[in-house]
Formats: C-alpha cells, structure tokens, sequence
C-alpha cells in the first residue's frame, strides 16, 4: 500500500533526518511508529501524505507518488495531526462540506463515532475542548472510508474512557483492504491495538516487525525479588526488574513495548540482533 | 465518478461552498466595513466628486465644459486597489499557519481548483463587488443629493480599463505574496512593491537621458515625458497603441498568477 524507497529527508541539507529509508506498509495492519522526540515521526508521516518534499527517494501510495498531491491518492487517505485545525463550524456542517471530497464516506458512520465519543454534533468544533476536537476528527476520519489512515499522537488529550473508545473504534474500523499507523508516545495506550511496531531511530528504522514475530523471539518478564536471570536487556521497576529474555520455546507472549523501545534506543545490539534473526 | 486529475468543475463548485460556509462571516465584515469608509469618503466629498470644469479661451469665450472626474477615480483606484490589497493578502493566510495549511494541502482536491476558487474569490468576485458597492452607493448618493446631471465614470473608457488592468496587476502582486510569505502578507507585499517601485523608478531616471540622449526630468499622468527645456515627448494616444500599455499590465498580472499556482504546487508544512 505504501512503498518508501531510499527516502532522504531533512528540513536542511545539514540537518538530515533520515538517509535512504525503506518501508513497506501493507492493508490489513495497525502500526505503531516509535521514537525519541525529533526522531522525524511526524516527518515520516508527512511524506506519506506529501506534505513535504524529500531531497532524495520516493514515496508511493498504491503505485502513484504522492508528491503530486492527486486527487485519487488524497481521497484514498486522511492524516489527522497532532494538532488539527478545525473552521469555526459544528461537526454536522463540517461533515456536511468535506464528506463529498472523501467517496467513501458514511454519515450515519459519523454520527455514530460522534455517539460512541459522546462529542456534540451542534457544538461549533472550534469552541470544543482540545480532546473533543480530536475526538471529532477521529469520528470523522474513521467514517471517510480510506485505506490509510495516519495518526500522529492520536490520543493526546483523551480522557481515560475515550482512549478506551478510541481503541475500539479503530478495532472495529479496520478490515483486509485498510491499515493504520499511529505515530505515539503514549506506548501502553496502544499495547493492545498495534499488530506492527516500527522504530525510528538516528536517521534509520530499527524495527520494523509485527508483534507476533516479536515475541516469538523475545520474551518480556517482570521479576520482582530481583533474580538473577538471562536477560539481553532490563530495567529496574518499582516492581523491580524487568527483563527481556530470548524466546527459546517461541511461545507468544505479551510484548513490553516501552522495554523493547528503550532496548532499541539504547542500541541493545543482542536484542535489535535477535529480532533480525530468522 | 471518475475524478479528473486536473479540474473537476463539480469539486470546484464544492471546493469554493466549503470556503464560503467556512469564512462568509469575515467576508461580509470586510465588504461591510469597506462599504462604510467608501459611503464616508463619497458623501463628505460629493460637492467635488459633481464638479463641472469650464475651460475658456483668452478672449473668454467657452471652449468646453465637463465634469471634473479626477476625485472620484481617485476614489475609484484606493477601493479598488487598498481594498483589493487588504483582501487579497489574506485569501492564502491559512498557507502560512501549520495546522491550517495541513488541513488544506490534504484535502482531496487538485491545485488547479483550489488556486482556481482563490482566484475567484480575490480577483473576480471582488471586482464585481467591489464595481456593484462603488456604483451603488454612488447612486444612492446622486439620489439623496437630488443631482441630476452626475457624470458617471464609465469603465469601457481608456480610463476604466486603465484602472481595472492596473487593478489587476496590483491585485496579482498580493496574490503572489499571499502565497509567498508565510505571514504579514499585506505589509512585507507592500514593502516589496515600494522597494522595487523606487529602484525602478531610479532606474528609469538614469537610464532615459541614456536612450534619449536628453535630460529627463520626469513624466506627466498620462505618461508624457519631460525633458529638459519643458520639451514633452508625448506617447502615442491612438489605438491600439494606447491599449498596448494597459495589455502589458494584463500580461504581467498573468505572469504573476502563473507563478502563484506553482508557488501553491510547491507549498510545504
């Protein structure tokens, strides 16, 4: 669905944020992309949509570049920003004048999302608190009917029961011909959402796998009398410590993702090491 | 539907709804207010606007009488091209903010339609508003006045196409800056158009004596030039040459919308 082929992006010639990144997003998957603050995340997703220009490399979206900004490609897609912008309307007059842009689009979908994140239909977007106003872009996004769908710090602002409605939604939103990606810092907000784990770090992606092969290869412990165990990585906890530990039965277990991310950009080479190995 | 990848008439229509239902508010302000300040300057000036210049000759004999329009172009020209300035300035204001240029530059429609309904709203609809209101309120005043014999400025005159093309090239100026900078666009455009104004009008004092071999003094209103010793050399009055000059302001205003739609391809966040 989406092909990066050896991207090179920077805001300047001197500030390179990565140098020939590859990537390939396929239908079917939620992915989380991880990474330290100016990682270039927000970067990243920018490109898929075309907001930016790269120096070097290509970024297609089903076959067709998406620097050209067409048409076909921007209907088939929707980004919500961390930070959107929203006209001084109410979400029913909004949906009313840029649903026909999206072809795909389902009111009574809208209005159900609306429902289901308790946000005013009648109330003028604009004047809404900063979470209803994500909430109202993320109804409206889920009901546009795209393939790809990109979110960056989507649940920045929610309240506890809307991060949980949130994950339902996205649930329920996606099928075989969709995917997601979800750019965050907020790791256990999406510990049980994501299906693939992508990790920017200096200027390259050092993970790029689905959380099935993750932890087949590794396993993620919580050892609280502070045990001396195998562990490729840990970090003390008030429970203790926590461990990764090589998977040698390959059972699957349940994936840490804020150890395996501070592994990863602490340059853990045995657990970036394990998680290349077949 | 098979969505055209350059202009789809239907998504325009589309495009320009959702720009009204987003901003009509800020529109009706803007034509409102300049509705009030020209209403103000018209009324205040109306005894001048209906003057009528009689030219005798030295034996006091009548060579002509006919209305003294100076004012009231004068007036014309600053809505037009003030008012026009102001407006066009903010039609791509949303570029320069992140979230609002995001929220723009993703939505599922071509650069054409959206460089198309800026264009509509700046340059088309606000002649046709700004030309409505003028003459409106002009009449509205000839009418309270009682004034029965008002010239009215008729714009297929030389002199109306001379303000329109000059209006529109005026009007292209702002539409490149409003796109070209990122904020304060009315006052870095008009900035620009005073520094390059005075570098070419310096320029064109120095390098005049050069092709004419002659001291330049300066030029009249109509364009004459004066040289040394009050020798006017006139430029040519007839047609078409008198069209061409305005032609040149057409043609350099579609210079500089041409360059504001690639200035908009290019437009990142």
């Amino acid at each position: 669905m989406v092909s990066i082929k050896e991207l090179c992006f920077g805001y300047s010639s001197k500030s390179i944020l990565y140098r020939d990144l590859n990537l390939e997003l396929k239908p079917g998957h939620i992915y989380g992309l991880l990474g330290k603050n100016g990682a270039g995340k927000t970067s990243l997703l920018k490109n898929m949509v075309g907001l930016v220009y790269a120096q070097n490399g290509l970024v297609e979206f089903k076959g067709i570049n998406v620097k050209n900004r067409s048409v076909d490609v921007l209907s088939d897609l929707y980004f919500i920003p961390e930070d959107p912008y929203f006209p001084p309307v109410n979400p029913l007059k909004f949906a009313k004048y840029h649903s026909p842009f999206y072809p795909k689009f389902s009111l009574d979908r809208f209005n159900k999302n609306l429902v289901s994140l308790e946000v005013d239909p009648n109330r003028t977007i604009s004047d809404q608190s900063f979470g209803q106003q994500k909430k109202t872009i993320i109804a409206f996004a889920l009901a546009t009917g795209v393939s790809l769908t990109l979110m960056d710090e989507p649940t920045n602002g929610l309240d506890i029961p809307s991060k949980s409605q949130f994950r339902k939604l996205m649930a329920s939103t996606l099928d075989e011909e969709k995917a997601l990606i979800i750019s965050t810092h907020q790791v256990r907000d999406l510990e049980s959402l994501i299906d693939t784990l992508i990790i920017l770090d200096k200027k390259e992606i050092k993970v790029n796998a689905s959380l099935d092969d993750i932890s087949k290869k590794l396993s993620f412990s919580r050892n609280p009398k502070g045990l001396e165990m195998e562990g490729i990585y840990s970090e003390d906890s008030v429970y203790g410590k926590t461990e990764i530990v090589p998977n040698k039965d390959s059972d699957s277990g349940k994936v840490d993702l804020e150890l395996l991310f501070n592994a990863v950009i602490n340059e853990n080479e045995l657990v970036i090491n394990s998680l290349k190995s077949n | 539907m098979i969505m055209s990848q350059n202009f789809n008439l239907n998504r325009y229509r589309l495009l320009f709804l959702k720009n009204l239902s987003e901003n009509y508010l800020k529109y009706i302000l803007f034509y409102a207010g300049m509705a009030l300040v020209l209403s103000i300057l018209l009324y205040i000036s109306f005894p001048m606007l209906s003057n009528i210049t009689t030219i005798y000759n030295s034996n006091h004999k009548l060579l002509k009488r006919e209305p003294d329009t100076f004012l009231a172009i004068f007036f014309f020209r600053i809505l037009l091209q003030f008012g026009g300035a102001i407006f066009t300035s903010t039609i791509f204001a949303e570029y320069g903010n992140k979230q609002e240029a995001i929220y723009n530059i993703t939505l599922p429609a071509t650069i054409t339609e959206k460089f198309w309904v800026a264009w509509t709203l700046s340059v088309k609809l606000f002649t046709v508003i700004a030309l409505a209101l003028f003459y409106l309120i002009l009449w509205i005043i000839v009418e309270i006045k009682g004034e029965t014999n008002f010239h009215y400025l008729n714009l297929l005159s030389l002199e109306g196409i001379n303000i329109i093309s000059f209006f529109l090239f005026f009007q292209s100026l702002y539409f490149f800056g409003a796109i070209s900078f990122n904020k304060q666009h009315l006052i870095k455009t008009t900035l620009i158009i005073a520094v390059f104004g005075s570098l070419f009008s310096y320029w064109n004092a120095h390098l005049l004596p050069i092709i004419m071999g002659r001291d330049y003094l300066g030029f009249t209103t109509n364009g004459d030039i004066i040289v040394k010793n009050m020798v006017i050399y006139s430029r040519n009055h007839r047609f078409p040459l008198n069209i061409l000059k305005e032609l040149i302001f057409f043609v350099l205003a579609v210079i500089f919308w041409t360059a504001s739609y690639f200035k908009l391809k290019e437009k990142e966040v």
